[in-house]
């Protein structure tokens, strides 16, 4: 197996709290491996720590601890021109498409600024580029004149993904790209995302709470928990045969986009709130909402264990090789 | 009962005081050397000779690098000598303590007049809102905030002192001898003064009560059938105080600055008036000692109103 | 434009922008239409009322009010602007630079606006003035000093504010350094509520020059300006108590005008 693109290695994010001077662990030890031209889903609940992961990807963040590899290179290792120019590499999408275009610019401004950020070609090859793009994308020369404001939320998402791609990134990190939008136009842009990955060659990190949508997109998947990784596995896997007991309530929780034999399973649903990240529980961190939590949950961290090729769980209750 | 969060906003804003206070020394003590040259110089007079302007230097210490003239400044300060007076040799905080009680006089009389008139228009024009009282309030507002006030308190001199004689004309008298006379003859100067701050109290508690009056919980009391002046009694006046309460500090500063006009037009011999006639005649020392302590006035008005504000807003929890 | 010309229809806006215009022009008009030489001194007619000659009288010194009130508006004008301006342009920066670097830098630069703002701006400006000397430059040095830890502390407001969109996070992605982002995406969003500041402090900056000017510390006698006028006016009080009127009013429409104008710019800019 070749090298992968985008390595991450026991990252960790913390916020410190301003009265307390307590810290808030929104990533807390996370490691996974994306191949080139890969999809990986990463699910989780608001205030699972998601989201901060993915800007911690792209490197708008600085984690606290742990490593981000692309392509072989410690993106923080770098110094901060180095990193600037390596950028363009790795790009993200945000789940707002409205708050991420500035207000006072035009469309073609905000396309063309990555290219102007790097200064290359003319500016009359710039112009040409970004309006390439946004065709590409689907928008026309008049809608490249408006502001934000003039567009809907779908052309606006769209708007993002050309900026995004402008420059030709290899990694594109999407953060709930599609939940902001009509459940109508979200299947256009998804497919867009999946047309727009075999034409350029992309690796995609898909973060989202949809089980549906990150199943329809992604190759492998990652669910996550308060900070941590819960387990990993090859979508069509954890769709039929998902083993830890949290991912097994997210399956059991979605209403129709699967299949109506895991519907009629025993359905776990999850109760009561996420625990806060400050104080996280001791153990396994799902343990105070897990049915079938034991008091060795509270005592030990799971360790990671390999329950077939390619499909990783971290629960005491998995049987399976260590790894 | 102090809660921690409290506690710990309290805690938090006591210890930024200490370097703004520092600064606010530091701002002081630099006013003397922002000038375009030597300080020596300034203080040398007019007809400055090689002699004079090395003795001066020796005798300021205007040879020592500017930190060490700081730290012995702070040093003099903190024992209470500002130094002397340039004109008079009288020590400047002498100076200043025989003047504040006359500008301090004026400064609250006014204070009281523009709370007084600016919760009453303020409160008034909030429950009526567009109402005649409403527009009265603020043009009132509006003309208070664009009145010179020093021609305001020329006008009340020329009409109420000098054509009608309801008035003395000019000068103070001091509180702890006469405290009728003493606020019969401020009486002018503090409605002068007052204007600015009417102005400001009527704007702000207007605002602050439409947005009260607004507010779904009130709502539902009118829903009720309950009036809103008797909503604005009963649920309304929490929330006058906390407005109250923010402006405080402004309106302050605000009277404290006009202070130097007020007393000027009304010859009062308080702190204002001797900055103007110090900075006229280049008295330094007693520009710099006034200029500091009006200041330091005003930041611990300021403090103690932020304290207050984090005991009694409901917003910091 | 469409909503700048509804503003225009409120009738004090109206009024205020026509009194500015006539002022500017009489301002600039001044050596030409001042129906005498405003520093020519006529002992034998002081003090006079209102004639066909003097059209509202004569000062102290028997020169002609009207004709001193013209040549006083330029430096009331053009002072204020020019207060207001230099105070935008030392405390916009700080503020820019203290919220978007923050940490330390943003600790010092905000306990320095702390600090300046404990000074009532009139005490401020008449302590710089004081030792700057007394002229109509220093006098706008001192109240444009004055001004600016408003306006840095706004600025700072802002830009902590903007710093938080997801636009500068975008921009950021796309390999822009603190510089780029500061120009093209923090200042634009930042500077509206800070110009609608300047526009709203303009009468402030007129009735504080016309203070220091009152006070002897800004405009310097012969030349005319309107808190010159009515220091003389002051002596007079009991002798001639109209000399105080021309150039108190001329104080009180101008500041209602330029604060009409600031509350017009305000709506227009920061439509809320």
């Amino acid at each position: 197996m070749s090298a992968p693109l985008l390595r991450v290695q026991d990252l960790r994010v913390a916020f410190p709290l301003r009265d307390s001077g307590d810290t808030l662990k929104a990533v807390d030890g996370v490691s996974f491996d994306v191949a080139e031209g890969e999809t990986l889903g990463i699910i989780g609940e608001s205030g699972s720590g998601k989201s901060t992961l993915g800007r911690a990807i792209v490197a708008l963040l600085r984690p606290d601890a742990g490593r981000v590899e692309l392509a072989g290179e410690d993106l923080f290792a770098l110094p901060a021109p180095q990193l600037r120019r390596r950028r363009h590499a790795m790009q993200i999408i945000f789940q707002d498409p409205h708050a991420a275009l500035n207000p006072r610019r035009r469309i073609l401004d905000s396309v063309r600024e990555p290219l102007d950020i790097a200064g290359e070609g003319s500016p009359a090859e710039r112009t040409a580029r970004a309006l390439a793009m946004l065709a590409r994308v689907g928008l026309d020369q008049a809608q490249a004149a408006r502001f934000p404001h003039e567009l809907s939320g779908g052309q606006k998402q769209r708007v993002n993904i050309a900026r995004a791609l402008v420059r030709r990134p290899r990694l594109l990190v999407a953060d709930e790209a599609t939940s902001a939008l009509d459940v109508s136009i979200q299947a256009d842009i998804l497919n867009l995302y999946l047309d727009l990955q075999a034409e350029f060659g992309l690796t995609y990190v898909i973060i989202t709470h949809d089980l549906a949508v990150a199943m329809h997109v992604s190759d492998r998947l990652a669910v996550m928990y308060l900070g941590r990784f819960v387990e990993v596995a090859p979508a069509a896997t954890l769709e039929q045969a998902a083993r830890h007991p949290y991912t097994r309530a997210l399956l059991a929780a979605e209403p129709v986009a699967l299949p109506s034999r895991l519907v009629t399973g025993a359905r776990m649903p999850l109760q009561g709130e996420i625990p806060s990240p400050v104080d996280p529980p001791s153990g396994c961190r799902f343990r105070t909402r897990c049915p079938v939590a034991e008091p060795r949950c509270a005592a030990a961290e799971p360790a990671w264990r390999q329950v077939a090729p390619g499909h990783r769980v971290a629960c005491h209750l998995v049987e399976g090789a260590a790894c | 009962m102090l809660t921690r969060r409290r506690s710990r906003v309290i805690r938090h804003r006591v210890a930024q005081a200490v370097p703004t206070l520092i600064l606010v020394s530091l701002v002081s003590f630099l006013i003397l050397h922002i000038g375009p040259g030597d300080p020596a110089l300034l203080l040398a007079g007019e007809f400055p000779t090689e002699e004079s302007i090395a003795e001066i230097r020796q005798l300021y210490g205007f040879d020592r690098p500017i930190w060490e003239q700081y730290l012995s400044w702070v040093g003099q300060l903190l024992r209470g000598d500002l130094g002397l007076s340039l004109q008079s040799r009288e020590p400047v905080m002498d100076l200043i303590l025989n003047r504040l009680p006359n500008t301090l006089l004026i400064v609250c009389y006014a204070m009281v007049i523009a709370f007084v008139v600016g919760s009453v228009l303020g409160i008034a024009a909030a429950a009526r809102r567009g109402s005649l009282v409403d527009r009265v309030a603020t043009g009132v507002a509006t003309i208070a905030d664009a009145l010179p006030y020093f021609w305001l308190a020329m006008l009340m001199v020329s009409v109420l002192a000098l054509d009608w004689q309801l008035f003395p004309a000019t000068g103070a008298v001091r509180f702890l001898e006469d405290p009728l006379g003493a606020i019969w003859t401020a009486t002018l100067p503090a409605i002068a003064l007052s204007i600015s701050g009417i102005a400001q109290i009527t704007r702000q508690l207007r605002a602050a009560m439409i947005e009260v009056l607004a507010s779904p919980f009130v709502r539902t009391l009118r829903a009720k059938g309950l009036s809103p002046a008797a909503i604005l009694w009963r649920h309304g006046l929490k929330n006058v105080g906390v407005t109250l309460l923010t402006v405080v500090g402004l309106v302050f500063s605000g009277k404290i600055g006009g202070t130097l006009l007020t007393e000027t037009v009304f010859a009062i011999p308080g702190t204002g008036s001797a900055l103007i006639q110090a900075a006229i005649n280049k008295d330094y020392f007693v520009v710099q000692g006034i200029i500091l302590m009006l200041a330091v006035l005003v930041f611990l008005v300021n403090l103690v109103v932020d304290l207050l504000y984090a005991v009694l807003d409901p917003r910091v929890e | 434009m469409r909503r700048l010309l509804l503003i225009l229809r409120d009738p004090g806006a109206a009024a205020g922008m026509l009194w500015l215009g006539l002022l500017i022009a009489a301002a600039l008009a001044a050596p030409w239409i001042s129906p005498h030489d405003p520093l020519k001194v006529d002992l034998l007619g002081v003090l006079q009322p209102p004639s066909a000659t003097h059209w509202l009288g004569t000062d102290d010194l028997g020169r002609d009010v009207l004709s001193r009130l013209l040549h006083g508006a330029a430096p009331s004008l053009f002072s204020s602007i020019g207060a207001v301006a230099l105070g935008m342009l030392i405390g916009l920066p700080f503020g820019l630079i203290a919220g978007y670097l923050g940490g330390w830098v943003d600790a010092a630069i905000s306990r320095g606006i702390d600090a300046l703002l404990s000074f009532p701006t009139i005490l401020l400006a008449v302590g710089i003035a004081a030792v700057l000397g007394t002229s109509l430059t220093n006098a706008v040095i001192a109240i444009g000093i004055a001004f600016s830890p408003g306006f840095a502390r706004l600025a700072r407001a802002r830009t902590l504010a903007v710093k938080q969109e997801l636009y500068v996070d975008a921009a950021r992605a796309a390999g822009a350094g603190a510089w780029w982002l500061l120009t093209r995406h923090v200042l634009p969003n930042a500077v509206t509520p800070v110009i609608v500041q300047a526009g709203l402090l303009l009468g402030t900056a007129l009735l504080a020059e016309a203070s220091l000017s009152f006070l002897g510390l800004g405009v310097q006698p012969p030349q005319a300006s309107w808190g010159g006028m009515l220091a003389r006016a002051l002596l007079y009080l009991e002798r001639a108590p109209d000399l105080m009127i021309a150039p108190g009013v001329a104080l009180l429409l101008t500041a209602l005008a330029f604060n009409s104008l600031g509350e017009t710019a305000r709506r227009w800019l920061d439509p809320r």
